[in-house]
């Protein structure tokens, strides 16, 4: 170990470099992984921050609380079978405007009792009330301009909303979320449309499901976020370009160490001439390997968490440590199964080759 | 100065070179005891690389016994062979082959483990103490050969072998560099074995042996 140092040390320019090539890489994969959380929260924040577990739509919904329409008969044996643990939620797509001229921005209206379990936090302003036409916006409003206090417009129906406070990471399919009250969202829908029966989309519950009830199907908060439009797809791309990443990084280090060793093929014969056992040159190798790799994803973390401090709020980036860990110990783990290929090389290295040449 | 180090008995070695086998090593018989320097000569290609390979514990034998220190250690499986060489044999390389990234003192104490009294001493012996924290590149060619020669005693092998020592020196550093060798194998009664074709360094041998035509030859 004292060897595979000393030698780090004194060619440091050459495992700078690797080094340098290391730490950008990785850079790469952990930049692609605060993107993939961070389009995944740009999806599924606000269904991800709701406090319930359960999710039960109508059977044809196809898992989309957006789709699905219950009775208000289903809603009821709802009621009756998880009682306060369960709560109406009705999901819509619109479009509000500043003020009659402004530009018409996109919204997802999460409409749910104020008094019930559903109700988000706000960083600003105050809890969404039971006062009608009034909303809490996604704080992705706030970098747009609307404050709290200030009254928007649904442009549909042309009812103005009083903005009473922000709360952070609530999106829905890229929208950003605007909480308002049952009461309100009903007479939106009835300026819309006179003839607007009420009812409600899906219902939350908080907890596990329990007995089926007829005409409804209860899925995991998981599930329903899979469900979203386009969320599989993405994170599906993205982790892929992810982890082609890491074993693309892993096997570079694993090449460059193999070149840098064959240089080394006579240092190798020289040290098994004079009794080194390969158990330490494998050690050596391997050592140098692990600590090249620690130190690069060490350093490429460092790095990623300073750039996500400085990015805007508006970029969806996450960085999420489990997933940064699962990545790092990846690579490392495939760094050294990588450089197995150099191992193999110098135990093949035949000490004899030092002495003369009289054959050859 | 009776006991025997080295003993090689009925040594045979052939290579194929093309279609035909060609005896290198043909029944070659060599006995060295302890603090006798023995050279061998013999112009490229006579097969002297070859019979220090096989001395090194290198290189197998078609046929015959070694026997190092007593033991035979021909018969040995080639897993022990390396446990050998760290134990029972300080080698000394043409063109010095330390490693570059280790000071002339870290070549001994890294790789062998060696105390820092003993590589004091032997680099006192050597003439070159004020070296110990030098990398190889910084020294001349007979600065480097001599912390070679340090690495070669350090270890306590009772067999030392050397493979062309003078090669890359001009004749007087070389001359002094196989001085240092016959001295320390005195002093130290080690058994020193070194192939060269320089006849200039022959005069400090204790005997010399011919080597031709796979035949080896007492000629001193």
């Amino acid at each position: 170990m004292k060897l595979a140092w000393k030698e780090l040390k004194y060619n440091w320019k050459k495992y700078l470099l690797v080094e340098l090539i290391v730490i950008l890489m990785m850079f790469m994969v952990l930049f692609l992984s605060g993107l993939v959380k961070g389009l995944g929260s740009a999806v599924s924040s606000g269904v991800d921050n709701m406090q319930a577990e359960t999710f039960i739509v109508s059977e044809d919904a196809e898992k989309l609380l957006t789709v699905s329409a219950l009775t208000s008969d289903e809603f009821d044996s709802i009621r009756q079978v998880y009682g306060d643990k369960a709560t109406s939620i009705d999901v819509q797509r619109m479009y509000i405007q500043k003020d009659a001229a402004g530009d018409k921005l996109d919204i997802a209206y999460f409409a749910f009792d104020p008094d019930s379990f559903l109700n988000p936090e706000v960083y600003s302003g105050k809890k969404l009330g039971t006062e009608a036409n009034t909303i809490v916006l996604d704080d992705d409003f706030e970098s747009k301009g609307i404050q709290v206090g200030d009254s928007i417009i649904d442009s549909a129906s042309g009812i103005q909303l009083k903005v009473d406070g922000f709360t952070k990471n609530a999106m829905y399919g890229h929208v950003s979320v605007g909480y308002i009250s049952t009461e309100t969202y009903t007479s939106i829908m009835k300026a819309l449309n006179p003839m607007y029966q009420e009812s409600v989309h899906a219902a939350a519950v908080q907890g596990a499901p329990k007995e089926k009830i007829d005409g409804t199907e209860a899925y995991s908060k998981a599930e329903i976020v899979e469900a979203i439009p386009g969320y599989k797809a993405e994170q599906m791309t993205i982790t892929m370009v992810e982890w082609l990443l890491v074993v693309i990084t892993a096997l570079i280090i694993g090449i460059f160490f193999f070149v840098i060793n064959l240089q080394k093929e006579k240092e190798f014969g020289v040290l098994k001439a004079i009794g080194t056992g390969m158990g330490s040159l494998v050690r050596i190798i391997l050592g140098q390997v692990f600590l090249i790799a620690v130190s690069g994803a060490l350093l490429s973390t460092g790095l990623v968490a300073l750039m996500s401090a400085v990015l805007p709020a508006t970029m969806p980036f996450t960085l999420v440590g489990s997933q940064v860990a699962l990545v790092l110990a990846a690579f490392v783990v495939i760094s050294i199964l990588g450089s197995l290929a150099t191992v193999i090389r110098v135990a093949h290295i035949d000490p004899a080759q030092i002495i003369g040449g009289d054959f050859q | 100065m009776t006991n025997t180090v080295l003993n090689m008995k009925d040594i045979d070695k052939s290579y194929r070179d093309g279609e035909a086998q060609r005896m290198i090593l043909d029944h070659v018989n060599l006995t060295v005891r302890a603090g006798e320097f023995v050279a061998i000569v013999g112009p490229s290609g006579c097969g002297k690389s070859t019979l220090l390979n096989i001395a090194g514990m290198m290189l197998s034998p078609d046929s015959g016994e070694i026997e190092l220190c007593g033991q035979v250690v021909s018969a040995l499986p080639k897993k022990k062979w390396t446990q050998i060489r760290r134990e029972m044999i300080g080698f000394i390389f043409q063109n010095h082959q330390l490693l570059p990234y280790l000071k002339a003192g870290e070549q001994l104490s890294v790789l062998l483990k060696s105390d820092r009294k003993k590589i004091q001493e032997l680099f006192s012996e050597l003439g070159i103490e004020h070296l110990m924290n030098q990398y190889p590149a910084r020294m001349s060619g007979g600065e480097r050969q001599r912390v070679a020669i340090a690495r070669a005693f350090a270890s306590d092998a009772a067999l030392i072998l050397a493979d062309e020592p003078t090669a890359s020196l001009d004749s007087e550093r070389g001359h002094h560099v196989v001085e240092m060798i016959q001295m320390e194998a005195h002093k130290r009664n080690k058994a020193a074995v070194m192939v060269t074709h320089d006849e200039r360094v022959l005069d400090l041998a204790d005997k010399i042996y011919q080597m031709e035509d796979g035949k080896l030859v007492n000629s001193r």
